[in-house]
């Protein structure tokens, strides 16, 4: 599940951390910045650009979790979902309750600072402030009239003597310094009570502006450290007329209590009036470190809920994956436990289970193995054995049916396998005894019998020993049925040949053997007594004899042909045409004058067949003569030998029909005509069908005997063709 | 003794960086914020250089010079309300090379606060650079007071007579001086920009 791994966006957590902590730090320098601005006002911009830059930072990061998040959910990854729920989960829970912090933040903010701020207070301040500049102003007014007195003492003295009358008003007003100006704001004297000071202040150019026009001036001047200063400028009207217009400044020490007053008022009300201006920008910046605080915060939470919502998600998805991988068959699949959790424990639960099912999945195959291999062992033996082997359900269903079975029954097995076994029968007529058999015995419950039964099938003549047997147990076999069979047609045939050989022997024995003396004797009594008898006895003798030795002959030739019949075959097998070989036995029929209609319809397209050829001609002149003889005498005598390809059950045979319509079969004799001795002929040795059967037996195929529809007789002879000649090399072999 | 001197404007690095970052803050600053209405009000300030000139007494080039400063209505608000401006006139001395960057030889920053006095009723101006101050009825007297240089002592025998030298001259309200709450809108607010261009002019020996 390679698509399945969800692609880690985004950082470890040790980074992480320390870029929160340093953020956190850098949001506190930012608040205190925000405070105080004598520690962190120099820094408070570059705070607010580290702050904003990890803003951004952030946002990126988030951006791209959430880009990644929908990518996968589109990609229907497994887990996606999953996370997607407990980030909005993570997230809501995260912003809600920090945006209602934030909201009320603000609020206590704008009020906070906006209650810091009286009218009260600033009208106080304004009060204090105008209460100090009147009491300023009475001590400048009468700082103003001494500097007008000292004027005008100034205005009579002479040029010569301006200085030490200026130190002289000096000391004697009490002033710090009094400087005497030009009309072009030059120093013209100066008398200072701080000898250190060489340079006397020079007051401002608009003051002067003010003396060009003779009026006079009183100030108040704050002098850097030295405290609060009284400026007084009053012109110096000298009685001359043309002399220039001094101008005498008079700068006097404010009292330094009524200066320290003034002053605390002073910065009192000028800290006021500035914290009044800041409120806007305070609160603005205050709201912003707040939002900015809060923007980030948020930020990492989100970032935070991804991280947490991954790896929470994580052992889940991946339990999905090995849930599914199960599933597909896969039970290899371990997942690693990566916590004590009720988690781990799922974990440690699901390896416990996929180890299980492995271990079982694996006992399961090797049992099926060897049930395989137990199977097949089985299939080979049954396919191996020469006995047919048949089995079926107790609901008559076939359940198997082995190589041989279906070999002897001459059946294709797969055909009829899961189907009842009636449906043999219906389909081959030459079954029926057999499942006629078997029915009878499932009737009657027999759970295990035995029985011999005969069939006409596709290989011919068949006798079956067979074997039945009710299965027992409790299994879904029970009630079923195996029944076994062997052919034992060649056993049987054997047998009979035996027999017949043996009362061929004995015959050859006990009566040819006697009947030569007995020919012997009588021609000798003949050949003695015949010279010395009279005419009528000799004549009755010579009867006698005679009579003696035509019947010893006629005993001879029937032991002869008897031992002929009983004889065990010694077979020349060759593959012949059986056509050709008709044509030859025909024409030797043919050249004779027979007043007999020979019919030849040699039909069949294939007759290669694996015979012994001199057998089977001496079947042809059996059954060829047996016909002749039938019709013998008859005005349109008529002989009909054909042949045709028959389709056997799963092989192909040749058939010959020899018909004639001489007077048939009698019904009587129809039963037993092929056995020896039975004949419908007044002369003969009653062993000719009988041989002709030997000889179809020999070669493994059928005959029947019929009458035909006009009368007559028909006689069937059917052999395999040449293809299944190894199952007459086999009969061949055992008898 | 006098020489003449030839005002140039010229662009300068330090202007571009102070200028950047100035523009990134307020870029930056006026994405995450909503701006109060103090910000956005009023004429702005302008510092510019009205009148400068140098003249060599033994040996020693000395500068004279005049900023006119007008202070934006916020600025003037500000300082109505005792909140002391500080303005840095800078003077720099500069070594002109032919490929490579100018350098500055001397630099000289005068650093004047202003702040109103209310008790006087008058306008303070402290040098801070030779620890005086005045004191004016008037701002614009008081501006002028904080916009000017007199006889600033510029080189001394001690600087080799053999490359030339140009003056570089600038005027502006440092913000950084200002209250903290105030800095945050002086970064957004053109109103509070108050920085004049580089003036520049060789000086003839």
């Amino acid at each position: 599940m390679a698509a399945g791994s969800i692609a880690r966006i985004g950082f470890g957590v040790l980074p992480m951390l320390v870029l929160f902590a340093l953020l956190l730090v850098s949001l506190s320098l930012l608040s205190d910045a925000t405070h105080n601005s004598e520690r962190f006002g120099q820094m408070y911009s570059m705070l607010l650009l580290i702050n904003a830059a990890a803003l951004v930072f952030l946002g990126a990061l988030v951006i791209v979790n959430i880009i990644g998040l929908i990518r996968q959910q589109r990609m229907k990854v497994p887990g996606a979902r999953m996370t997607s729920r407990l980030v909005v989960m993570f997230v809501v829970l995260t912003v809600v309750p920090v945006s209602i912090v934030y909201y009320f933040s603000l609020q206590f903010l704008q009020r906070g600072i906006d209650s810091w701020f009286d009218v009260r207070i600033e009208q106080g301040l304004d009060d204090a402030l105008e209460l100090s500049r009147a009491a300023l102003d009475v001590r400048l007014a009468d700082i103003l009239n001494l500097t007008v007195r000292m004027a005008e003492n100034l205005s009579d003295a002479a040029p010569a003597t301006l200085s030490l009358t200026l130190y002289d008003q000096r000391v004697r007003s009490g002033a710090a310094e009094l400087t005497l100006l030009g009309g072009d704001g030059r120093i013209v004297a100066s008398s200072s009570s701080d000898i250190t000071d060489i340079i006397p202040d020079q007051p401002p150019g608009e003051v002067m502006m003010l003396m060009r026009n003779r009026k006079h001036y009183i100030g108040l001047d704050p002098l850097g450290e030295s405290g609060l200063y009284a400026r007084a400028l009053v012109p110096v009207l000298s009685s001359r007329s043309d002399s220039e217009v001094y101008t005498l400044q008079a700068l006097y020490e404010v009292s330094e209590r009524f200066s320290l007053l003034a002053e605390s008022v002073q910065s009192a009300y000028t800290r006021y009036k500035e914290l009044a201006y800041l409120r806007i920008p305070l609160k603005f910046s205050y709201s912003l470190t707040l939002s900015i605080v809060l923007v980030l915060s948020l930020l990492a939470a989100i970032w935070a809920a991804f991280h947490s919502a991954r790896r929470l998600v994580a052992p889940v998805r991946d339990l999905a994956e090995a849930t599914h991988a199960v599933a597909d068959g896969d039970y290899s699949k371990r997942l690693s436990v990566a916590s004590e959790d009720e988690l781990g424990f799922l974990v440690r639960s699901f390896n416990d289970m996929t180890r299980r099912l492995a271990m079982s999945r694996e006992q399961t195959v090797r049992g099926q193995q060897q049930i395989e291999g137990q199977r097949a062992y089985l299939e080979a033996v049954l396919a191996n054995l020469s006995s047919g082997v048949i089995s079926m359900s107790a609901d008559s269903v076939l359940r198997a049916i082995n190589h041989t079975a279906s070999k002897r029954l001459g059946i294709d097995a797969r055909q009829y396998l899961g189907r009842e076994m009636s449906v043999l029968a219906s389909e081959h007529a030459y079954l029926g005894p057999f499942v006629d058999a078997v029915v009878s015995h499932r009737s009657q419950g027999d759970r295990s019998w035995e029985e011999e039964i005969a069939l006409h099938g596709a290989g011919g003549y068949q006798v079956l020993m067979c074997r039945g047997t009710v299965l027992g147990g409790k299994g879904k076999r029970a009630g079923g049925l195996v029944i076994v069979f062997d052919d034992v047609t060649a056993l049987i045939q054997a047998q009979r040949d035996a027999a017949w050989g043996e009362v061929a022997r004995r015959l050859a024995h006990e009566i040819k053997n006697p009947l030569t003396p007995i020919q012997l004797s009588a021609e000798r009594i003949r050949r003695r007594y015949l010279g010395r008898m009279d005419a009528q006895e000799a004549e009755l003798l010579d009867r006698a004899t005679h009579t003696i030795v035509n019947q010893v002959d006629a005993m001879k030739k029937m032991v002869n042909a008897f031992s002929e019949y009983a004889r065990a075959p010694n077979l020349n097998m060759a593959v012949m045409n059986f056509n050709k070989l008709v044509d030859e036995v025909l024409d030797l029929y043919r050249s004779n004058d027979l007043k007999v209609d020979m019919i030849e319809r040699l039909d069949a397209e294939n007759d290669t067949i694996e015979g012994d050829a001199g057998r089977l001609r001496q079947l042809l002149h059996n059954l060829i003569k047996n016909a002749l003889e039938a019709v013998k005498g008859m005005p349109d005598a008529r002989v009909t030998v054909s042949t045709r390809g028959v389709d056997g059950v799963k092989n192909n045979q040749i058939e010959l029909c020899v018909e004639d319509n001489g007077p048939g079969f009698k019904t009587d004799v129809l039963e037993n005509i092929f056995e020896p001795y039975v004949s419908t002929k007044p002369k003969g040795s009653g062993l000719g069908l009988a041989i002709v059967k030997k000889i179809v037996e020999e070669h493994g195929g059928r005959i029947s005997a019929e009458s035909g529809e006009a009368g007559g007789a028909l006689v069937r002879v059917q052999l395999l063709l040449s293809n299944e000649s190894r199952s007459v090399s086999d009969r061949q072999a055992l008898s | 003794m006098f020489a003449e001197a030839r005002i140039t404007g010229s662009l300068s690095l330090s202007t571009v960086a102070v200028f950047i970052r100035r523009r990134a803050n307020v870029l930056l600053l006026s994405v995450i914020c909503c701006l109060p209405a103090q910000v956005c009000a009023g004429h702005p300030g302008i510092i510019k250089l009205e009148d400068a000139h140098t003249f060599r007494i033994d040996s020693s080039d000395f500068l004279d010079a005049q900023f006119a400063i007008e202070l934006s209505s916020g600025a003037e608000e500000a300082v109505q309300n005792s909140v002391p401006l500080l303005f840095e006139l800078q003077v720099q001395v500069v070594e002109a090379h032919t490929w490579l960057w100018d350098s500055v030889v001397i630099e000289i920053t005068e650093r004047r606060l202003l702040q109103y006095h209310a008790l006087s009723e008058s306008y303070q101006v402290k040098d801070l650079n030779a620890a005086t101050q005045g004191n004016y009825r008037r701002l614009d007297d008081a501006l002028r007071a904080a916009g000017k240089i007199s006889n600033l002592l510029l080189t001394d025998q001690s600087l080799d007579r053999g490359p030339t030298y140009s003056i570089r001259l600038r005027g502006s309200l440092d913000v950084e001086s200002l209250p903290t709450p105030v800095q945050l809108i002086a970064y957004i607010s053109s109103d509070w920009s108050m920085v004049s261009k580089w003036y520049k002019w060789q000086l003839v020996r």
